[in-house]
């Protein structure tokens, strides 16, 4: 599904990623995890294709594809989905319509024949019975006024009409607390599938009790340092990172 | 100024026979102001922006061939109103819907009430014209060919929005004068519409002149979506008595020109004046608003909303300015403008301005330019949107609480798909 090698990455002058390595099969869920600024982030915006990340040398391959040759667009429409540690607002972009036109967008690339709004109501209706959520965000605009909660739940919805290959999850544990976290693992768990897989990054390990991941990695300064299987995460949970030389407030 | 030969002067003489009221007098008072003014130089700060050069060739233009208008016409009806349809200026019963038959409304021609020599008609034709920003308002009163008064008795409720249309402009100048009064307790909506109207580097100018009586209520819409080459110049002057209400909505989407000029004020106390639009521009157009509110009397209140969204070389000017006389306490007025660019080339002119002489007043402004958000773009993208769709919603996104001013959804709507034919967006 994705192969990650070797990368090295610039922001705005400066190396965050020095030299990382990732092959992720399909069926699989993984788990990044560091301190703040390690470049967890980072990964995820030059995998999306964000502008200002210069990927400096390595190589990344999804599905066969070389990458970062891609447009972010191109990217997402292939099934990459990125869920960001912070959604951004669109003011006067109605959710609905938005959601409608990300889910034709991948319907586009696949040969399948665009949603009206009526199938598209449909098809909305199961994906919310299945993830326990109601549309009512939907009516607004999207994520304006949102609680970082309901931003965070927003994603959600958007990966599951979305339907992607490989997901890519920002710090979605972040700023939720214990029923939202429930709810939102509940949409990952939903999208474990032979044919999928998921890179959950995310500072704490509290998200890992309720999506299991089969592999954790220790992500810190640009560098991965460690890897191993959950038990990793509940080390890092008991001892922080110090034994990576890194030295955290609690 | 040229004493032996002001401008147009030839051109007056050799059309007024053909004008409504050839030969009356009003005509050559009107004319004779122009002439003492000339057309404003962009010295003058109200038309800093907009250059009037080139109007001045011939006026009259080229006859018009009327096929394919009829068809576009009827595109552009709105489903239930009365229709008005002028035509190179002048007003086409067979196009148009029967002019009485609804309670309590008084509706004629600005040409058939001067040929009866409407005395009402003849004064307000005068109306106009003494400032030097104004110089088009007499040449207007000069040359006007047509144009709709609108007379609602006291109490009347018209529900029919009534719509006039302006269509087959030749090249040259057309000038159109509409004369509304609402009574008292009145309510009405007017929407007028120049699409694909004018011929290349036509002119339409366009003078409205609104009297809002105690309590009544103005709903006034204008789409200006003329074709490319065209100029559209417009001037709404609106009087609004004790607990008057006038809401207008402008979209300035067309032609080479577009420019909407509103004059309120205030002439009793617990008014409201809403004015808001749109300016979307293109090429090297040029989207002018110039308002100004007078808050004449006290506990009045205004709100002003502007949005524009300017490509390539085009530019957008706001000059919106707020009277608050000494005698006009608990003035409420607020004043916006917000501008995207989308492309470096392309440039807005803001310039809100706020003259206040009394003490107790809530007072505010606002004006914005930025361009589209790298990080929403992204966002958009990030959810398969390619980069021109992903555009185009943001513009929409950040124009559309402009339209939420209108509150009748059809017209709403009807204003909006207008927009978004500008946007591209099907
Ligand atoms: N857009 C940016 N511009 C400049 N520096 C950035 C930007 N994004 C991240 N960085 C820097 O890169 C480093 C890694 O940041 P990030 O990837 O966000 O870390 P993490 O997600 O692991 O907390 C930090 O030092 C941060 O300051
Ligand atoms: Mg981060």
């Amino acid at each position: 599904m994705l192969e990650i090698k070797n990368i090295h990455a610039t922001v705005g002058g400066n190396a965050i990623l020095k030299g990382i390595n990732l092959t992720v099969n399909g069926g699989e869920v993984h788990a990044i995890m560091g301190p703040n600024g390690a470049g967890k982030s980072t990964l995820g915006n030059v995998l999306a294709g964000r502008d200002g990340y210069d990927v400096t040398a390595g190589s990344v391959t999804y599905r066969g594809q070389d990458l970062l040759d891609m447009a972010p667009d191109a990217r997402a429409r292939d099934g990459l989905f990125m869920g960001f540690q912070y959604p951004v607002e669109l003011p006067g972009v109605n959710g609905m319509t938005f959601l409608r036109m990300a889910a034709n967008a991948v319907r586009g690339h696949r040969g399948l024949e665009p949603l009206d709004g009526m199938d598209f109501l449909k098809l909305l209706k199961t994906k919310m019975a299945e993830l326990e959520m109601d549309d009512a965000l939907l009516k607004r605009s999207v994520n304006v006024g949102f609680s970082g909660g309901e931003k965070k739940r927003n994603e959600i919805i958007q990966m599951a009409i979305m339907d992607p290959h490989l997901m890519i999850l920002d710090e979605t544990d972040s700023g939720l607390d214990i029923d939202a976290l429930k709810l939102v693992s509940q949409g990952i768990n939903l999208m474990r599938g032979e044919d999928k897989a998921i890179v959950m990054i995310t500072h704490y390990q509290r998200l890992l009790d309720y999506v299991k991941p089969d592999f954790v990695h220790v992500l810190v300064d640009g560098r991965f340092v460690d890897s191993g299987g959950p038990e990793l995460a509940l080390k890092l949970e008991r001892e922080g990172y110090a034994a990576y030389g890194v030295h955290e407030a609690a | 100024m040229n004493v032996e030969s002001p401008l147009f002067a030839e051109q007056f003489e050799a059309m007024k026979p053909s004008l409504p009221g050839g030969d009356a007098s009003w005509r050559q008072m009107a004319f004779d102001r122009f002439a003492a003014l000339g057309l404003p130089s962009r010295k003058r700060e109200a038309w800093r922006h907009t250059s009037l050069s080139a109007l001045k060739g011939d006026l009259t233009g080229q006859p018009l061939d009327m096929e394919g208008i009829t068809s576009a016409l009827e595109n552009q009806k709105i489903v239930g109103a009365l229709h008005l349809v002028f035509v190179g200026g002048h007003f086409v019963p067979e196009l148009s819907s029967a002019l009485d038959g609804v309670d309590g409304l008084t509706l004629r021609t600005l040409g058939s009430s001067v040929e009866d020599e409407d005395a009402l008609v003849d004064q307000i034709v005068l109306n106009g014209g003494e400032n030097p920003d104004e110089a088009l308002v007499a040449l207007n009163g000069a040359l006007v060919s047509d144009g709709a008064v609108i007379k609602l008795a006291d109490g009347a409720q018209m529900k029919q929005p009534i719509q006039l249309i302006y269509a087959g402009n030749p090249t040259g100048l057309v000038n159109i004068r509409n004369i509304i009064s609402l009574g008292k307790g009145a309510t009405a909506t007017l929407v007028e519409i120049a699409q694909d109207a004018t011929a290349t580097n036509g002119w339409l100018n366009i003078v409205n002149q609104i009297d809002v009586e105690d309590g009544a209520r103005l709903d006034h819409l204008r789409v200006m979506a003329d074709g490319a080459d065209a100029n559209h110049i417009s001037q709404s002057r609106v009087s609004l008595a004790a607990d008057a209400r006038y809401e207008s909505f402008a979209l300035l989407s067309g032609g080479a020109l577009a420019r909407h000029e509103v004059q309120a004020v205030f002439t009793g106390t617990g008014g409201h004046c809403g004015l808001s639009g749109i300016g979307l521009g293109a090429g090297k157009a040029v989207r002018d608003v110039i308002t100004h509110i007078d808050h004449a009397l006290p506990d009045c209140t205004s709100a002003q909303i502007f949005k524009n969204v300017m490509d390539d070389h085009a530019s957008s000017v706001f000059q919106g300015k707020v009277t608050v006389q000494q005698d006009a306490q608990r003035t409420d007025a607020i004043q916006s403008n917000h501008n995207i660019l989308l492309a470096r080339t392309a440039t807005a002119n803001s310039k809100p301005e706020l003259v206040i002489f009394a003490d107790d007043v809530k007072c505010a402004h606002g004006a914005t330019v930025g361009e589209l958000d790298a990080n929403q773009l992204f966002y958009m993208r990030t959810r398969g949107l390619d980069e021109a769709t992903a555009r185009q919603l943001l513009v929409e996104g950040f124009i559309a609480d402009v339209f939420d001013v209108i509150e009748d959804p059809a017209l709403r709507d009807y204003v909006r798909a207008h927009a978004s034919a500008w946007l591209g967006v099907s």
